[in-house]
């Protein structure tokens, strides 16, 4: 695994390069992970026993296009502000951030628009058209983006869709077309334990993950992320999955909290698709 | 701009107004609380300096003692670092569903920390708070918070409207007619992309299930007024919005 490593504990990012001219950059706090996290893991494995009770670490993925122009992919959290611009001062090698694009507002994903911006003062911050009042969310001067337009970035073409699963309001997907590289953002988050840090999905495997166990992690975690799916159908659901698959050729599937899947592509779409049918028929408990 | 909305809480905070015409409040609540205030979000970062204006008029000599975040998107943490650069003893409360490292400002400290776990309750300078799941949410980790004293739920994103210029700062009762179903429809529609997925009827029944477990006097949206007036005409409309935005 060739992986250059800034920082440690909440400020740790790794990096690796996806092809040559895409990066994953990469947070998890590795080690400590429970102490940071509430130990959540043991919670998820008593909903589900397939679900690894050491798996304590979250990821939280940026990606950089390196080509006649320059794109990053969302921003890392607050504690990762130092680790993700030295990681980019390193990549970029004296280049500039051309596009920032956001992927919606929460910390986690936009946390770090304002040092990037102070960093690389011509950056364009591109973010989710179609609503109001950006200025309380911080993107009075962001140029919007609707579902279908493009950025250009020479050898890359992006293109924003529409998300499925949505989150906040201000949201959207982002798919390059030569690639076939799918960002479907807090779709598809699992978890991790500390001896799997900074895998890809194919190298989960080599420490017994697999296509059932990604299935299993999802059915539980994407209740927690996507809670409004209990009030969905089932059948509609997994209809617009299949749609969604049949409409974009996806050959690297790079989500913003789950390992970057590149090969058995169809298996683990296949997995995730019915997961999330487990997802919309589960009964978990809320405090009402 | 401070409103007394009942007892000792007063609502703070401002309003933008859209392209369209209708404006989208952001606010803050504070419970005076004899001598500990409890301050519910920290509000838009745009609206820093009335904001902070208001809580020092509000206040007076006397600091917060708690700070408790609904979650942890900007226009509720606005202005956390102002509120702490004032008075750096207030604890920050959060839920016990977000993580601080990714989902707090890099500069907040493990010990000014305090979580609030979803169906228990706790003493903040003898008030007793309690914490549930937020029903209706834009982020995961977001939390719904009860005060038992004056029966006032503090429900995030949720049960938020736009509204035109002229009911700024306006209380439901002081509608003539209360709060529009439009209204809510108008909001929610464009808060929770994810509604038109669903089912409205079965969106409506989590709801009610909220305000049959507590005895619920006032409903305070971040998005919104505080809405004290008729609670349950308030919600049979959002209930109506609902099913225009829902399957």
């Amino acid at each position: 695994m060739n992986i250059k490593i800034y920082g440690e504990g909440i400020s740790r990012v790794g990096v690796r390069q996806i092809t040559p001219q895409i990066y994953l950059i990469s947070h998890c706090v590795g080690k400590a992970a429970a102490d940071f996290n509430g130990g959540f893991a043991a919670d998820f494995a008593r909903i589900n026993p397939n679900f690894d009770p050491s798996a304590n670490d979250i990821i939280y993925n940026s990606y950089l296009f390196v080509d006649e122009r320059t794109l990053l992919i969302d921003t890392l959290g607050p504690a990762q502000h130092g680790t993700i611009l030295e990681a980019l001062h390193d990549i970029l090698d004296g280049r500039s951030l051309d596009y920032l694009w956001i992927s919606h507002t929460e910390l986690p994903h936009a946390a770090n628009t304002a040092s990037l911006r102070r960093a690389h003062p011509n950056l364009q911050v591109l973010t989710v058209g179609g609503h109001d009042h950006y200025e309380i969310h911080g993107f009075e001067d962001a140029r919007l983006l609707d579902y279908g337009d493009t950025i250009e970035l020479g050898k890359h073409e992006l293109e924003i869709i529409k998300p499925m699963f949505v989150d906040h309001a201000l949201t959207q997907w982002i798919y390059e077309r030569k690639t076939g590289f799918m960002c479907p953002v807090d779709w598809a988050l699992n978890a991790h334990n500390e001896h799997q840090c900074f895998r890809f999905m194919h190298e989960m495997e080599e420490t017994g993950y697999s296509p059932e166990r990604f299935m299993h992690d999802i059915s539980v975690t994407n209740c927690v992320v996507f809670p409004w799916l209990r009030w969905a159908d089932p059948d509609q659901i997994v209809a617009a999955i299949d749609a969604f698959y049949a409409k974009y050729d996806i050959r690297i599937f790079a989500p913003s909290h789950a390992q970057v899947i590149v090969r058995d592509i169809p298996e683990y779409l296949a997995a995730l698709r019915e997961a999330m049918r487990r997802v919309v028929t589960a009964k978990y408990d809320l405090v009402y | 701009m401070i409103r007394h909305v009942a007892h000792d809480l007063y609502q703070l905070g401002e309003s933008e107004t859209g392209k369209d015409g209708w404006c989208e409040a952001v606010r803050v609540y504070v419970l005076l609380n004899d001598g500990c205030p409890l301050i519910f979000d920290a509000g838009s970062h745009i609206h820093r300096g009335p904001i902070m204006k208001d809580l020092v008029e509000l206040l007076g000599e006397t600091a917060p003692g708690y700070v408790f975040l609904t979650h942890t998107e900007l226009p509720h943490t606005g202005n956390l670092s102002a509120i702490s650069k004032t008075w750096p003893e207030a604890k920050f409360v959060i839920s016990s569903a977000i993580l601080p490292h990714v989902e707090m400002p890099w500069w907040v400290k493990g010990e000014q920390i305090q979580y609030g776990h979803a169906g228990s309750s706790e003493t903040y300078g003898n008030r007793r708070i309690s914490f549930s799941d937020a029903i209706l949410k834009d982020q995961p980790g977001t939390h719904w918070m009860f005060d038992e004293k004056t029966g006032v739920l503090f429900t995030a994103d949720a049960f938020g409207y736009l509204f035109p210029q002229t009911a700024d700062q306006k209380f439901d009762d002081e509608l003539e007619d209360g709060i529009p179903a439009e209204w809510s429809r108008r909001y929610h529609e464009s808060a929770f992309r994810f509604l038109p997925m669903v089912s409205g009827e079965k969106v409506s029944a989590d709801l009610r299930r909220v305000f049959a477990a507590r005895d619920v006097k006032i409903i305070a949206p971040t998005h919104g007024n505080a809405v004290r007036g008729n609670i349950n005409r308030f919600i049979d409309r959002v209930s109506l919005a609902m099913q225009g935005i829902c399957q």
